[in-house]
């Protein structure tokens, strides 16, 4: 990558002002650095499907080590050499974060060992959230198919479906790659979300920045941005949507954030009871799928 | 099972089913994915007193993509082309979201025409009138209400056919201003366009020079 070379480059050129330059060449390297990011994951995704097959972890290592990139190198090396060897591309179209999560609790429920309790949990979660988006003014209009779609794709799991035999992985990756599939579920878990938001104001109130301007939302404007498609999801809405859901992540997130090993994050602190966490990876604007 | 036709047939019911909100919803060519959308112009603005018909088109993505609106009735407003009845509003576009429905789109376009906001205009010339003068400007929109919208007013009542139609006032023109420059020679449709083009109204008719005019009139 000539990334370092053409900074070196700029720099000799300028060396009367070197100072003052050389901070601002240091934000603009860093901006670029994250939009060379953006645009590699952007190329790697622009026909694929909206979720990817299981994919080995070396495959990235290799993509930023021709890159240069040193930083992801070690931290994808801290992944691999702890077990975590293999990942699947999400698409990035803004709900990479919804349909990463949605696709992985679906994937642990049908690997539950005990998935008849395991659906009948997620039912009565889900029967919650439903109350919950009633108690904060969604019409029912408006969440009810999106909630009888969730439901019979729950009990797809344990129950054959219109003919369908019980959901399998390859099932569920066909039913997620269909849009209008995966984003029944992107839309239901976003209206969560938002919901949970709205019903626990004052533990939100005060992070709901906006993601490009960094200036603080009100309450309703940040949740009209979660309800609509292909908005990008932050911190809170991970958060909310684990809390809601009841459901334990855990995303590593890649980028020089961490000195040693790598800034894996658990969200919740403590994890709820009776369902192993889903992992995450991110790059900077983008989630994927990581798998053990 | 079809998930659009299913939420849209419960909007339609919706809409028909509510009697306090005043939208009404008919289909176009049997088709339940092509509209027609009116409701009543909101008390207290220049639209009072007017019928406003808007044509909804559902595309297939629906709701996951925003319906599609656009007036059928020509309103003279900031943020609706006069020429082609496109409106920009951000639910419309990219604030869309699924919670939002036929009923709840309508009403926000109600709203719109209550608090125009000029600074995102659709229709630059519309949106110039308001900022210039806006007593000028409510003149002529309600002007467009009456005859368009077959709104309250004397004037509309008396109209035999489009041709007797006031161009100056649709234009929302000074008809003093129009007779002015028609006194020089040039037709009157080509004044009251090149007026219009020019927002030759209020405190601008200070700052625009008979020559300004003249050049502008004399622009092939």
């Amino acid at each position: 990558m000539s990334q370092s070379g053409n900074t070196a480059d700029v720099n000799q050129a300028t060396a009367p002002e070197e100072h003052s330059l050389k901070d601002d060449l240091k934000d603009l390297q860093f901006s670029e650095v994250y939009d060379l990011n953006q645009r590699t994951i952007e190329d790697t995704y622009a026909d694929g499907p909206l979720i990817q097959d299981v994919a080995p972890l070396s495959l990235l290592r290799s993509e930023y080590e021709a890159n240069d990139n040193h930083v992801f190198v070690k931290e994808i090396d801290w992944l691999i050499n702890n077990g975590y060897h293999d990942f699947r591309r999400v698409k990035g179209d803004g709900d990479c974060f919804y349909r990463a999560i949605g696709f992985a609790f679906f994937t642990r429920l049908i690997q539950n060992p005990d998935k008849d309790l395991a659906v009948v949990t997620t039912l009565s979660t889900l029967m919650a959230t439903a109350n919950l988006l009633e108690e904060t003014g969604i019409e029912k209009l408006v969440y009810e198919d999106f909630y009888t779609e969730m439901e019979a794709l729950i009990r797809w799991v344990v129950v054959p479906r219109e003919g369908k035999s019980i959901l399998t992985i390859d099932g569920l990756l066909e039913y997620f790659r269909d849009p209008e599939g995966s984003n029944v579920v992107v839309v239901y878990l976003r209206l969560v979300t938002a919901s949970y938001i709205k019903a626990h104001v004052e533990d939100f109130e005060n992070f709901l920045f906006h993601p490009e301007t960094r200036e603080l939302m009100s309450v309703p404007d940040y949740c009209n941005r979660v309800m609509g498609l292909g908005k990008e999801a932050d911190h809170v809405e991970i958060m909310a949507l684990c809390d809601a859901f009841r459901w334990n992540v855990e995303v590593a997130y890649l980028g020089g954030h961490s000195k040693d090993a790598i800034n894996f994050v658990k969200i919740p602190d403590a994890p709820y009871p009776g369902f192993d966490p889903v992992f995450l990876l991110y790059r900077p604007g983008h989630y994927d799928i990581l798998l053990k | 099972m079809d998930a659009r036709l299913r939420r849209v047939n419960k909007e339609i019911a919706d809409c028909k089913n509510d009697r306090t909100s005043n939208i009404r919803i008919e289909l176009v060519d049997n088709s339940p994915f092509h509209l027609k959308g009116s409701f009543p112009g909101p008390e207290e603005t220049p639209y009072e007193g007017g019928n406003f018909d808007v044509d909804i088109v559902i595309p297939p993505s629906y709701p996951f993509q925003p319906v599609k609106m656009k007036f059928i009735t020509k309103v003279y407003h900031p943020n609706v082309s006069s020429a082609s009845g496109a409106i920009c509003l951000d639910i419309l576009k990219d604030a869309w979201s699924p919670v939002l429905t036929l009923k709840s789109t309508m009403i926000s376009l109600q709203s719109l025409l209550c608090s125009p906001e000029p600074n995102d205009p659709q229709d630059a010339e519309v949106a110039k009138h308001y900022m210039t003068s806006k007593t000028s400007f409510e003149d002529t929109a309600r002007y467009w209400t009456e005859i368009y919208a077959g709104g309250p007013g004397s004037r509309a009542a008396k109209v035999a056919s489009p041709g007797a139609r006031d161009e100056v006032a649709i234009a929302g023109l000074d008809p003093q201003h129009v007779t002015r420059f028609e006194n020089l020679g040039f037709p009157r449709n080509k004044v009251i366009d090149a007026l219009r083009r020019l927002n030759y109204r209020g405190g601008n008719v200070s700052k625009i020079t008979e020559d300004r005019v003249v050049e502008e009139l004399l622009k092939p």
